[in-house]
């Protein structure tokens, strides 16, 4: 049994399928997934030099800069925040035109159909037709494919896991592609409207979307990818369950702790507490009126630093809570994944964590002892949403070896006469594990 | 669709909204009331300083933009903690507590200017609904974005010399900042009544017009933060009131 083999090296085998692609996860769909999920992180990058330079009003207009069309504002007045503010917006568009090719490629047939032009790729990408056993990819993307595409000609030997069927249909990729798009899109109104109604809330919010849309993301490009297609069905593993739940958490953990972060860095508490580990010399910081005024007095006058409001003092003390707390869970999840799931697909996510979370408290710490640079506080915002998609990544990766489609459905599925076939197929690679 | 629709009308509405608040922000005179007579008004005087050593704050960067690079190669002096040689503070805000609110519309229009790739002057003080005149003189982008507590926020685009002018309807605390060049910062303070001043380069200041009564007078410095103290003002009087801010 494959649930059996909890060592480096028997798990491997599955990693090596060649099992045909599942119908509409063409490989072209999983690139143009990856590259938007790529193109968000810098783009976050730059979210957080914005903020980091306070450049998120720099220009004061939205969709237009300073009243041009914002492809042609001139170069000659990318000039001090207005540089961060409009590469930034420029880098968006980019992700929002990687998430229209990404749908335009995943609902082409639809689009074809609608010319025309599209039958055969409508039902070549159609759900699997009854007694066939699976459905086959577009002729075109058989093509791009190579070696998938000549798996894919013999439609009748389909061996794609069944459970994919059941669980992500290739309508589902498209709509998760649409969601993508959809989400893209929201953020760049969000962010446009945290210009044109200067409101500082909503660029909270719109750097937690931000964080949000990262996941998204990476969701379309993990599960377009070939490991998600391949990976066997672990969930007979009960202890599958509780690594699934504990990633959650600690994906839960982290994202609450960017919206702290996020918080935090726009109502300028970045340095609201300027020692370490300490604040002001005591474990807590001060909850009264007469506290706040002795730690105002010494920023005064011994710091060079603005007075801070009790609010601040404490939206700084939660972030760093939450850097214990996400700590905590990170460490626990990774040792559980690397003592117990030695699984591909899980390993290198939880090599990861540990290291991105050393990083970042290392560049949490020296934010606060540099005074704030800009380069080091926005390099935190940067790894602290790597921290966070990768632990996205881990937990839904469990999920798809630990938490197949609940058992009923695929049972279900597996009296229809849509997925019978599939189900008695063989497994790819994990065959013989099982 | 639909989803798309609708976030094109709220995009149109907000945008609408937006446009509402800032010309509701910058427009034109509004009716003035005639100012209060006052029959036999003090005036109250005196300095404000900073005890022990001033900080030593360091210049801050210019970079980013060639010309005010050009201006100020050196970087500019942390305008934050302005004292002088005897200990005079600058940019600090004197005024009274408890007088009744009064609008602020017939006074003289106060001014800030964007000249050099600075604010000038780094402190401003004005009545509700006073004019505030928002120069620039510089032939570079500025925006002026203007954050407070009581007041909707404002960001107002300066892209050639000129002047807008804005007024606001609330006693506030108003951060006024740059965004383009983020050294550039200035503080404006929205006072309810008209008895307030701001301490010049030697740290005095003079309230005049004051009418006869007990009032808290106030001192404020954005770094050093508030101190408070009670004065009675006679009929003609003159009262002198100076502040220290100790480490």
């Amino acid at each position: 049994m494959f649930i059996r083999s909890n060592t480096l090296a028997a798990p491997l085998e599955y990693a090596r399928s060649a099992a045909p692609r599942a119908p509409g996860t063409s490989r072209t769909l999983h690139v143009l997934a990856l590259l938007t999920a790529i193109a968000t992180f810098p783009l976050i990058c730059m979210g957080g030099l914005v903020t980091s330079h306070h450049a998120g009003m720099s220009v004061p207009d939205w969709p237009n800069s300073y009243g041009y069309n914002m492809f042609l504002f001139p170069p000659s007045h990318w000039v001090g925040g207005i540089l961060y503010e409009h590469t930034h917006r420029l880098m968006a568009t980019v992700v929002g035109m990687l998430s229209i090719a990404m749908v335009v490629w995943a609902w082409r047939a639809q689009i074809l159909g609608l010319v025309g032009v599209g039958n055969v790729f409508r039902e070549a990408d159609s759900e699997p037709k009854a007694g066939t056993g699976g459905s086959t990819t577009p002729p075109a993307e058989h093509e791009q494919n190579g070696q998938d595409a000549r798996h894919a000609t013999h439609a009748g030997d389909s061996t794609a896991p069944a459970e994919l069927s059941n669980w992500l249909t290739p309508e589902r990729y498209r709509w998760l592609a649409v969601a993508v798009l959809g989400a893209v899109i929201f953020q760049g109104v969000l962010g446009g409207l945290r210009v044109v109604l200067v409101q500082l809330d909503l660029a909270i919010v719109h750097a937690c979307v931000a964080q949000a849309f990262f996941c998204l993301a990476a969701c379309m490009a993990v599960v377009t990818s070939r490991w998600w297609q391949d990976a066997p069905d672990l969930s007979a593993d009960t202890r599958g369950r509780s690594l699934f739940w504990l990633g959650s958490a600690t994906v839960a953990i982290i994202f609450l702790q960017l919206v702290a972060g996020a918080t935090m860095r726009h109502f300028d508490a970045g340095l609201a507490i300027p020692d370490l580990p300490l604040a002001y010399g005591k474990l807590l910081p001060p909850t009264t009126a007469q506290g706040l005024a002795a730690v105002n007095h010494v920023r005064a006058f011994d710091l060079n630093l603005d007075p801070v409001t009790l609010t601040q003092l404490w939206l700084h003390f939660a972030h760093r809570i939450g850097a214990v707390l996400v700590t905590v869970f990170v460490v626990l999840l990774s040792a559980k994944v690397l003592r117990k799931h030695l699984l591909p697909g899980l390993v290198v996510p939880a090599a990861l964590l540990p290291v991105l979370l050393l990083a970042q408290i290392t560049l949490g710490v020296l934010t606060v002892l540099l005074r704030k640079p800009a380069d080091v506080a926005s390099t935190h915002v940067a790894v602290g949403a790597l921290v966070l998609v990768t632990g996205f990544v881990l937990t839904m990766r469990a999920a798809r070896l630990y938490l197949r489609a609940d058992r009923q459905s695929c049972q279900n599925a597996s009296s229809s006469p849509s997925y019978a076939g599939e189900r008695s197929g063989v497994r790819g690679g994990i065959a013989s594990d099982e | 669709m639909l989803s798309f629709r609708a976030i094109s009308i709220a995009t149109l509405l907000a945008l609408i909204v937006g446009c509402d608040e800032r010309s509701a922000s910058t427009s034109g005179p509004t009716p003035a009331l005639p100012p209060a007579k006052v029959e036999h008004a003090g005036v109250i005087g005196g300095r404000i300083s900073l005890a022990g050593k001033p900080p030593a704050l360091p210049r801050v960067a210019v970079t980013g933009d060639a010309h005010c690079t050009g201006l100020h190669p050196e970087g500019v002096p942390d305008e934050s903690v302005v004292v002088a040689g005897d200990g005079g503070l600058a940019n600090a805000f004197v005024y009274l507590q408890g007088p009744a609110a009064s609008d602020g519309a017939s006074r003289e229009p106060a001014m800030i200017d964007q000249i050099g790739c600075q604010y000038v002057p780094h402190a401003v003080a004005v009545q509700v609904n006073q004019a505030l005149r928002v120069k620039s003189s510089d032939p570079v982008l500025h925006n002026v974005h203007v954050m407070g507590e009581n007041n909707p926020p404002l960001n107002l685009a300066e892209t050639k010399p000129g002047e807008q002018t804005v007024r606001f309807a609330a006693a506030d605390v108003l951060r006024v900042r740059c965004d383009v060049h983020q050294w550039m910062k200035a503080v404006v303070r929205v006072f309810d009544n008209p008895y307030f001043a701001v301490t010049g380069s030697d740290g005095k200041f003079e309230i005049k017009g004051v009418p006869p009564g007990e009032y808290t007078l106030a001192a404020w410095h954005e770094r050093f933060g508030e101190l408070t103290r009670k004065v009675t003002v006679g009929p003609d009087g003159s009262v002198k009131e100076d502040f220290t801010y100790k480490p």
